[in-house]
């Protein structure tokens, strides 16, 4: 009689739980769709509102592009720890053997993978329709790439902080915007000194600077906030 | 000198030393601040460019750094509270924050007006005011997620770990609105350095005003700890036993 | 001792055609002293209060507790 061998290294439960993640958030298509229209329908505000001339589009569009996705990905924070925190398997997470640095992690890159990296690659259309010049295609889309898996990290604190508490959208905002602004300013930034003709690697570094930061200490944050919240 | 530390950690004592602090701290305060408010307004030279606005420094320049400084202070009674659970460090972050949120409303307040007849502009988006229009932000947020939770020391505990993932942040914000600054070349650094080419001597009220506010922000933290004390021990004896005794104080007057 | 830099009272409280600006943050700057030193004050007394209330309803409720106790149960 052979007995199934299920390895339980960090390296397979990480793997099984990124599987996991990804096939849950698959399932409800609302998740990938909902952000990415919002991102969609939000950008085209801004000509609507305020006129369609292209100089002033392009001028515009690095920051709308980068505070529409900022707000994108706040928005859809809520589908990170949600239903989990409703259906007891977060608690079962916090009492798992596993550490929950890397469970946390992996939690959020899979839900980067599911709402982040579609507003990427979405970005080029509307950084097209906003009239952005040829030079920021390229620094947009890197700093998007570098730039919305921290936006993940930290709107992770602030969810892992409010999931507990009813009515909590409003709070989520309050706490993850002020967190956010570096990266606003450095992505944003990234392409405006590039339709300036200066080189941006440089401010790419930093904004990968913060990715690394952001990815080393905030689980440790989003763990002990879980813990609050769960408790 | 460490024994003292370790009984200001304790509630009750916390309580009964400050009693004796409150009426010297408050005496050399007034004193620091009468000196600096008199001798800034009425006997330092007015600066060459602008007049005598530029006196609103004197308040301006405490504030800011009170308010950054008053965050460094909730970063660390944040760190104590979640490393060694001390209720203590949790009661004076608790106050911290009120006055912290006041100090950069000053210091917003006090950069406007000086900014308008200075620079023609109330608002400028230069890395200070910003900076300190984001800490604001993140001050009143702190209050906010306290109060959202039902179970106090959840609150507690959720306000310190937004305390100290906020105190990281609010270095980078500031180096990266400085940088932003450089980037877009229209707003002009309200740096106090641009009082220009004038007498090191006005510099001096500043240092009165400076631990004027300091003195302030001290006293004001441990009137409203001590009511915090009070509201939290209210199930101790020692509370009752000073609670009767304001009574039996309150009875022997009338 | 450096000296007084003003002409007068009336020069004084104009600060150079900026009056406005410069009392006004001093204003605002004495609000903020009052306010934070006089509102403790307030809060204690409040506290005190509703806890020597609570103190003595909670002495109150522990005589006639007994009284009521036995004439129920007897």
């Amino acid at each position: 009689m052979t007995v199934a061998r299920i390895s339980l290294g960090l390296r397979s439960s990480l793997a099984a739980t990124l599987r996991r993640e990804l096939q849950i958030a698959l399932r409800s298509p609302g998740n990938i769709i909902n952000p990415l229209m919002f991102f969609v329908i939000a950008v085209s505000l801004f000509p609507l509102g305020g006129g369609a001339n292209p100089e002033w589009l392009g001028q515009i569009a690095p920051g709308v592009i980068w505070v529409t996705a900022l707000l994108a990905v706040m928005l859809s924070m809520e589908s990170l720890f949600r239903s989990d925190f409703e259906d007891g398997s977060l608690e079962q997470l916090l009492l798992s053997p596993q550490p929950l640095y890397f469970q946390v992690l992996i939690k959020v890159l899979a839900h980067w993978l599911v709402t982040g990296l579609p507003l990427v690659l979405m970005a080029p259309l509307l950084a097209y329709m906003l009239a952005l010049p040829a030079e920021g295609y390229v620094p947009l889309i890197v700093g998007l790439l570098l730039g919305t898996p921290t936006l993940n990290l930290i709107g992770a604190i602030g969810t892992a902080l409010t999931v507990g508490l009813a009515r909590s959208g409003l709070l989520l905002a309050v706490l993850v915007l002020p967190l956010s602004i570096p990266v606003l300013v450095f992505g944003a930034g990234m392409v405006e000194t590039a339709l300036n003709g200066l080189p941006v690697s440089g401010i790419a570094a930093v904004l990968g600077a913060l990715l690394v930061l952001a990815s080393t200490l905030s689980p440790l944050a989003i763990g002990a906030a879980l813990r609050i919240s769960v408790t | 000198m460490l024994q003292w530390l370790y009984k200001l950690g304790s509630p009750r004592h916390f309580y009964e030393m400050t009693t004796g602090f409150i009426p010297w701290l408050s005496g050399i305060t007034f004193f620091l601040l009468i000196v600096g408010v008199v001798w800034g307004l009425a006997f330092s030279p007015p600066d060459y460019q602008m007049g005598d606005n530029y006196r609103i420094i004197y308040i301006h320049v405490p504030t800011a750094i009170g308010a950054m400084g008053a965050f460094m202070m909730l970063a660390c009674m944040a760190a104590m509270y979640m490393i060694w659970n001390l209720k203590m460090a949790d009661m004076v972050a608790r106050s911290i924050v009120p006055l912290g949120a006041w100090l950069c409303v000053l210091c917003l307040l006090t950069g406007s007006l000086w900014g308008k007849p200075t620079w023609g502009t109330y608002w400028i988006w230069d890395a200070r005011l910003t900076s300190t229009l984001i800490l604001l932000f993140i001050y009143v947020g702190m209050m906010a997620l306290r109060n959202a939770y039902d179970s106090e020391t959840a609150g507690a505990k959720a306000a310190s770990v937004l305390a100290l993932v906020g105190v990281i942040n609010v270095v980078i914000i500031y180096k990266s609105v400085e940088w932003w600054n450089t980037l877009h070349q229209g707003a002009s650094e309200l740096s106090a350095s641009d009082v220009g080419t004038n007498p090191p001597e006005i510099w001096i009220p500043a240092f009165f005003t400076g631990f004027a506010v300091i003195g302030l922000f001290f006293l004001m933290l441990i009137l409203r700890t001590r009511n915090e004390i009070l509201r939290s021990e209210q199930r101790t004896q020692w509370v009752q036993d000073l609670l009767k005794q304001e009574l039996e104080e309150v009875a022997t007057d009338a | 001792m450096p000296d007084f830099q003003f002409e007068g009272l009336a020069d004084f409280l104009a600060m150079g055609g900026d009056a406005l600006f410069v009392w006004s943050s001093y204003f605002v700057f004495a609000l903020f002293i009052g306010w934070n030193l006089i509102q403790p004050r307030l809060q204690r007394r409040k506290i005190i209060k509703l806890l020597q209330a609570r103190m003595q309803r909670e002495a109150g409720l522990q005589q006639p507790m007994s009284g009521q106790a036995s004439r129920i149960a007897g």
